[in-house]
């Protein structure tokens, strides 16, 4: 836990940086599915992926 | 975050949480096979339906309607449709135009060569039971409506855990679970990993939940007012003659509305038409438009254009929340991420409830000084 910080702007900035990036892969994929169709569908699924591979990875890869 | 604030929040996560848990896992439980409704009933129907002259040229709508009149003598047409995906027309139909919906006949047509297409059968009446659960839990508009405030309640539960998340976060990495921590430890890292990284989608599919629970009243306001002024300005007497070809109204309708396509016609008398018009509802034909439909009149008596009507805007956002809803307009792999989401919601409801009470067992000041605590 080194790289922690108790800053509150730049904890706050910490804690939130990936769920935030997620969050608009998510929002992005989902609008982009709508908007395009064929093989831009594969790509807005990929956003849609995303917190899912997250997810499944940090399960995998922090076993502690 | 002062303590009183993350108490007032985690009292507004709590609460949200628990009165709907319940009912949002039945929601998810429902939903996990209806996201794969068209893929279910082709396995559960394997000898597929295919047209009798597969490319073969259509038969017009004058055709097909003739025919399923000539099936139900004495019977009025209400409403035609499409297939989306096999040259499919189905007909609704009704002793006479004011006899009650309960009475409407549904028959589909194959436009290749008028032949009866037979409805898919095998697992259709546990779709429709698993839909009727999942859309109202058999109680009609009240059940909707209720439904629609528990998706709110979810949807406050998810912004208050986000919120949430920040305090307990202070100490560890993003993705860091504290396996060698006490279960409830162990169970809520799970719960904030998957929450928080699934918010964008819970979020969406939550909210186009509660938009889609309102569909009976929305429909309602357009029929009465938006569809209504467009009916009334041109309301005349009843259709005294044989009506106007229905291939040329529909041609006439396509014509009035350039880059949009035929999705259904209501027929004069019906509930969404005049007494003396074609109502033919038009499609748009990109993914984003072609959910946005537009009603336009034409003169069953003469088949002229009389009139067209945009959708107004509550009317088009209940139109695209139901695909952001289903998942059902991405293909298959959409659906697949669809259904792991899905899980994901079980999980985290799942763990919320197991959390709520682990917290009651060891006391909420344990708990909290535990949940901060670094994972070393």
């Amino acid at each position: 836990m080194s790289n922690n910080m108790n800053n509150g702007r730049n904890s706050l900035l910490r804690i939130f940086r990936v769920p935030l990036i997620l969050f608009a892969a998510s929002l992005a994929g989902l609008v982009t599915a709508l908007l395009v169709e064929g093989h831009g569908d594969v790509i807005a699924a990929l956003g849609v992926a995303a917190p899912v591979v997250t997810a499944i990875f940090f399960y995998f890869s922090r076993r502690r | 975050m002062k303590t009183a604030t993350i108490r007032g929040w985690a009292f507004v996560h709590k609460w949200t949480s628990l009165v709907c848990t319940a009912f949002l896992l039945m929601l998810c439980v429902t939903g996990l096979p209806l996201i794969f409704h068209d893929e279910i009933d082709g396995a559960l129907n394997p000898a597929a339906w295919t047209p009798t002259n597969p490319g073969g040229e259509h038969l017009t709508l004058d055709e097909i309607l003739e025919i399923a009149l000539a099936r139900r003598e004495g019977d009025v047409p209400v409403f035609l449709s499409f297939d989306i995906d096999r040259p499919v027309v189905n007909v609704t139909s009704l002793p006479s135009i004011d006899s009650p919906p309960s009475e409407m006949l549904f028959a589909s047509f194959d436009l290749t060569s008028g032949d009866v297409v037979p409805p898919a059968s095998v697992g259709e009446g546990v779709m429709e039971f698993l839909l009727q659960l999942h859309t109202d839990m058999f109680l009609g508009l009240p059940g909707m409506l209720f439904l629609g405030a528990m998706g709110f309640l979810f949807v406050v539960a998810v912004v208050s855990g986000v919120v949430l998340y920040a305090p307990f976060m202070t100490k560890l990495d993003f993705g860091e679970v504290r396996r060698k921590k006490s279960a409830r430890i162990k169970w809520l890292d799970y719960h904030n990993l998957l929450g928080v990284a699934a918010t964008g989608w819970l979020l969406v599919v939550g909210l186009t939940g509660v938009v889609n629970t309102l569909e009976k009243p929305i429909i309602d306001a357009w029929r009465d007012t938006e569809l209504a002024d467009l009916v009334a300005e041109h309301q005349g007497p009843p259709l005294t003659k044989a009506p106007a070809s229905l291939d040329a109204a529909v041609a006439r309708a396509v014509e009035a509305a350039p880059g949009m396509e035929l999705q259904f016609v209501s027929f004069p008398g019906s509930p969404y038409s005049t007494d003396a018009h074609y109502a033919v509802f038009l499609h748009g034909r990109t993914p984003l438009t072609e959910r946005i439909i537009t009603p336009v009149l034409i003169n069953a008596a003469d088949g002229s254009f009389e009139g067209l009507r945009q959708m107004p805007w509550y009317v088009k956002a209940l139109s695209l929340s139901r695909p952001l809803h289903f998942g059902d307009y991405g293909g298959l792999f959409l659906k697949v991420l669809w259904a792991l989401l899905d899980i994901f919601t079980i999980i985290v409801l799942g763990s919320g409830v197991y959390l709520w009470l682990a917290k009651k067992r060891v006391g909420e000041k344990r708990f909290f000084s535990e949940a901060v605590a670094p994972a070393e």
